[in-house]
């Protein structure tokens, strides 16, 4: 039974690698004894990858780092302990599992904790790390409007007591941070909706935002129910500055500072049981959410129409008190029958108070600024019904009802506007299991709302999918259509969105040295929208088509030479070959005007082939060594006056040993 | 007299109180962590034989079982037997080791109906806050069980005992998914620095909240039951003095593509005027006064680059404090 065993465990582990991953490294291969070591009355599994990245990139370096980012330098690529008590006994921890990823300057690091004893705690710890690069939103020539430059980092902790008891207790810290410049528009205007005067520059923020959770709770059993409640503060505080800059990029004696705090405390109170004939779950939240603000400008502000020194400061608080409650009845008439009922209500409101204070060389005084209200009821009702007609025939569908009322005060002089939208929709499916392994499934929704609020909005919608899946020991093989079709047209404009996706997977080990995986997709989608805009001064009515035809494959090997070597070549390739013109204002649809025309589609090509070495040398030593090439280009806008040119091609690889001890 | 919790002002006397029952009640339930009543590894009557008689064939399952989740059932030794080790899920074994094996002599996973695992691993994990909506979850509606994503014997995860890598064992089905993530723009699942289940949960979800109260299902809801793009996102949770309102209406899907997309900043469009007018362009019945999405002024010359990227000027497009035009 062992010997059969080890190889499909083996097998197990290299269809999961083989699986297309989309990075070149760190390296999935096994070090070191698979057992582990035992050390007195712990066993003890680790590895470390120690490697160098390295990269070379031509054209927009800009692009590269929005979409990969990784640069040149010495990692610790990966890292894996477990610690386990051999007899559930420990004294002071019978499971220590830590990993990590990235540490030393990667663009994207994580690193997870986990530490428990049987039944008295267990801690939690989730770090990460994000290095966020955006050139910003292609326009007037320019290699941004908005650049971002920031680091996320987040830290979730949790700890629970008694953790297989009926009685636990948990306490929860989270923390997260961003940080970094960002250029972008200060503002086309100081204080709108005052239109005091222009300010037509642009500015490097310090982004630096900071959420701090603090959470409580307990849960236990009264009654056949087991309730769990939590109790939490989460503050965040915003203090961003805006230094604005010339056109030549000096500093202009001014500045924004735009400091924005406050605080949620919330509840929330969860209750479940599950019997034999029934379930029972309920989830209820109440959050008052409030910010305090301040913004202030001031300075001389070159090309602004004011001689003298301006001042804008612009204060107040903002509230936004939501409570929600889902609750949701299931019910088991026979074994081949579950029906379940699900209410959710949401109910939210935002409010608050602006004032406006300006100093300049000839005006001065304050002014309140009226808050707009925003308000939102929702009341939903959900009923499903799933019965297994016979062991291969299964059917499920359902009703589900909702009722938003949306209310808005634009001015407290104006009257209250309010709406109601009540959705009807149907959904329903059958899942076939004709022969063992193989599994198809036929779903549909089908779905109204009186009062779609935007016209992208879910109007007159269905969506119909089918799914077809077969699975045998290694080889699984899966199939899916969807097609997606909402129109909300009225007797002035059309809005129509037609989205269909075909998708294919398979992957295979058919040897235990040798395993594959490939998959393909297509989504095609098309979409009728009204315009309305000025050109040149005079209104333009008309409709646009954007058209997208995007079609992405991915391909994984992996096969394995002698006892020592495995070796993995991936392949990814994006393309979206939008309506078929050949050139950006060829052809367009509804409108003449070339810019228009240009924005209904936008091909393009993303490929990335990789290939990975990695060498035994010994039971506990791997030497690896990758290759990733990274190619972008964009056919119409590349070249372009009017917009900058983003392709870019980089090669990226990386060497390293993995090892364990 | 007063004590000061995070801007609560409480009477002295009742912040004590709490204090003390918090106290009183973390000593009381200690014995119901470790004081559970004892029970029988063996309960022949009903066929319960213990797990030592299972090491004889499958000692490869045995020798590392001390490292899978279930093995505290066994180390607590006071679990009853059909919550105990091997019998614990595959069920009374004294049939089994009196024919010499079989999948016909005892609980077989492998040959269990979908329901009849999720059936099985309920008893225990039933009663699990993440895991309340599980028998009604778009997942068990679709034939999906539990073995279909967890291994219990050959989990090479070291948590959760998942049968591979958290994406793979998701892009296995959701093909299109796995897609979406290749493209030039996405959140960075490939690069692991974040998981699937950061914004979905795979046991299924309460309605959500967001825009009608439709789609889509098993969402991991954040605070407030609202999207869980503001778990990390927070900086757009607001609230506003000004606020956009389709994205409180609608939630961040009206412009985004969250998983990944062609285009920057996972927008839905390639250039942002064409997303911005598909809205804005007056149309009446939509918006919030039902009067249509206002148009742009007159002096937006659209064939101007300048204007072409709203959110050149309309950078706080998410929500302002301070301008209802969100300008800043």
């Amino acid at each position: 039974m062992r010997r059969r065993m080890k190889p499909a465990f083996l097998a197990l582990l290299m269809l999961g690698s083989a699986s297309a991953q989309q990075t070149v490294a760190p390296t999935p291969e096994p070090v070191g004894p698979a057992r582990g070591d035992n050390t007195a009355e712990y066993n003890v599994v680790n590895s470390f990858e120690l490697g160098y990245r390295w990269n070379s990139i031509g054209g927009n370096e800009d692009a590269y780092d929005s979409q990969v980012n990784y640069s040149s330098g010495v990692r610790l690529l990966g890292s894996s302990l477990t610690v386990n008590s051999r007899d559930g006994h420990g004294r002071f921890f019978d499971e220590i599992v830590l990993t990590t990823q990235g540490l030393g300057n990667d663009p994207y690091e994580s690193a997870t904790l986990r530490v428990e004893k049987n039944q008295l705690y267990r801690f939690d710890m989730n770090w990460r790390l994000n290095d966020y690069v955006n050139p910003g939103l292609v326009s007037g020539g320019q290699s941004s409007g908005n650049l971002r430059d920031t680091r996320y980092t987040s830290q979730d902790d949790d700890l629970t007591l008694f953790p297989q008891s009926k009685v636990k207790f948990f306490l929860g810290y989270s923390r997260s941070v961003q940080d970094g410049p960002e250029f972008t528009n200060v503002g086309g205007f100081i204080a709108a909706p005052i239109l005091t005067s222009t300010l037509d520059t642009t500015g490097l923020p310090e982004v630096r935002d900071a959420r701090n959770e603090y959470r409580i709770g307990n849960e236990f059993q009264i009654l056949g129910f087991k309730v769990n409640w939590m109790r939490g503060w989460e503050d965040f505080k915003e203090d961003s500055r805006v230094i604005p800059q010339s056109d030549t990029g000096a500093p202009l004696p001014a500045q924004l500072a735009n400091p924005y705090h406050g605080t949620s405390p919330y509840w929330r109170v969860a209750l479940f049981t599950d019997k034999k004939w029934f379930s029972l779950n309920g989830r209820f939240t109440y959050t008052g959410t409030r910010r305090a603000f301040v913004s202030q400008q001031s300075g001389f502000l070159g090309g602004a129409p004011i001689g003298g020194g301006l001042q804008v400061v612009t204060l107040g608080t903002g509230q936004r008190p939501a409570a929600t409650g889902n609750l949701t009845f299931s019910v088991f008439p026979t074994s081949k029958l579950t029906i379940t009922n699900s209410t959710a209500v949401y109910n939210v409101r935002t409010e608050g108070n602006s004032e406006f204070f300006q100093l300049n060389g000839d005006t001065g005084g304050i002014q309140t600024v009226p808050f707009q209200y925003l308000g939102i009821r929702t009341l939903s009702n959900q009923t499903d019904l799933n019965y297994q007609a016979f062991k291969w025939l299964s059917f499920f569908g359902g009703y589900h009802y909702s009722d938003r009322l949306i209310r808005v005060v634009l001015d407290p002089s104006l009257p209250v506007f309010s709406q109601t939208s009540i959705l009807n929709a149907g959904v329903f499916g059958v899942r076939i299991r004709p022969v063992q392994g193989v599994t198809v499934v036929l779903d549909g929704e089908v779905g109204r709302a009186n009062q779609p609020f935007t016209p992208k909005s879910d109007g007159n919608y269905q969506a119909l999918g089918a799914r077809v899946q077969y699975k045998h020991k290694s080889l699984l093989l899966s199939a899916n259509a969807q097609s997606s079709y909402n129109n909300n047209s009225t007797t002035l404009t059309a809005y129509s969105s037609h989205s269909r996706t075909y998708s294919a997977n398979a992957s295979w080990t058919p040897l235990r040295w040798l395993s594959f995986n490939a998959d393909y997709s297509k989504l095609h989608l098309d979409t009728l929208g009204g315009l309305s805009f000025f050109d040149n001064g005079d209104l333009t009515s008309g409709e646009s088509l954007y058209i997208s035809n995007l079609q992405t494959g991915n391909l994984g090997l992996r096969f394995v030479l002698g006892k020592r070597v495995d070796f993995y070549a991936g392949y990814t390739h994006v393309q979206d070959t939008g309506d078929g013109r050949s050139n950006p204002t060829g052809t367009g649809f509804g409108t003449t005007i070339p810019e228009f025309q240009a924005a209904q589609t936008f091909p393009l090509r993303f490929l990335s082939p990789m290939g990975r070495l990695s060498v035994k040398l010994t039971n506990r030593v791997r030497w690896n060594v990758g290759y990733q090439y990274y190619g972008y280009h964009e056919d119409f806008f590349t070249g372009q006056s009017f917009l900058p040119d983003q392709a870019y091609r980089a090669q990226t690889g990386y060497t390293s040993v993995l090892f364990s001890f | 007299m007063f004590l000061q919790i995070h801007n609560w002002l409480l009477p002295r006397f009742a912040a004590t109180a709490i204090f003390r029952a918090a106290i009183v009640l973390l000593i009381t339930s200690a014995p119901l962590a470790f004081g559970q009543k004892e029970g029988l590894q063996k309960d022949t009557a009903h066929g319960f034989i213990g797990g030592d008689a299972c090491k004889t064939c499958h000692a490869d399952v045995w020798l590392k079982f001390y490292k899978n989740p279930h093995f505290k059932s066994v180390a607590s030794g006071k679990e009853t037997p059909e919550h105990t080790g091997c019998e614990g899920c595959h069920g009374p074994g004294a049939a089994h080791v009196a024919a010499h094996g079989g999948k016909s002599t005892i609980v077989a996973f492998s040959q269990l109906e979908p329901k009849q695992i999720l059936d099985n691993c309920l008893r225990c994990h039933g009663e699990t806050l993440a895991r309340a909506n599980i028998r009604h979850s778009s997942h068990t509606e679709n034939g999906v069980a539990c073995t279909s994503c967890h291994s219990i014997h050959k989990s090479p995860t070291p948590k959760f005992l998942l049968a591979g890598a958290q994406a793979e064992m998701c892009y296995g089905c959701h093909a299109d998914v796995r897609a979406q993530f290749s493209m030039p723009f996405k959140h960075r699942v490939n690069e692991g620095v974040m998981v699937c289940t950061d914004c979905h949960n795979p046991h299924g979800a309460f309605q959500p909240t967001w825009r009608n109260g439709e789609r889509p299902h098993m969402m991991q809801q954040a605070l407030n039951n609202e999207e869980p793009c503001l778990k990390c996102h927070e900086e757009k949770r607001g609230p506003f003095v000004f606020e956009h309102p389709p994205v409180r209406v609608e939630g961040c899907e009206a412009c985004h593509s969250p998983h990944g997309s062609p285009n920057s900043r996972l927008l839905r469009r390639p250039v942002v005027f064409t997303m911005c007018l598909e809205c804005h362009n007056g149309a009446p019945g939509f918006g919030r006064t039902g009067q249509g999405d206002p148009q742009p002024v007159s002096f937006h010359n659209l064939r101007s680059p300048l204007f072409q990227n709203c959110t050149n000027c309309h950078s706080h497009i998410h929500g302002s404090n301070v301008n209802a035009f969100f300008l800043k």
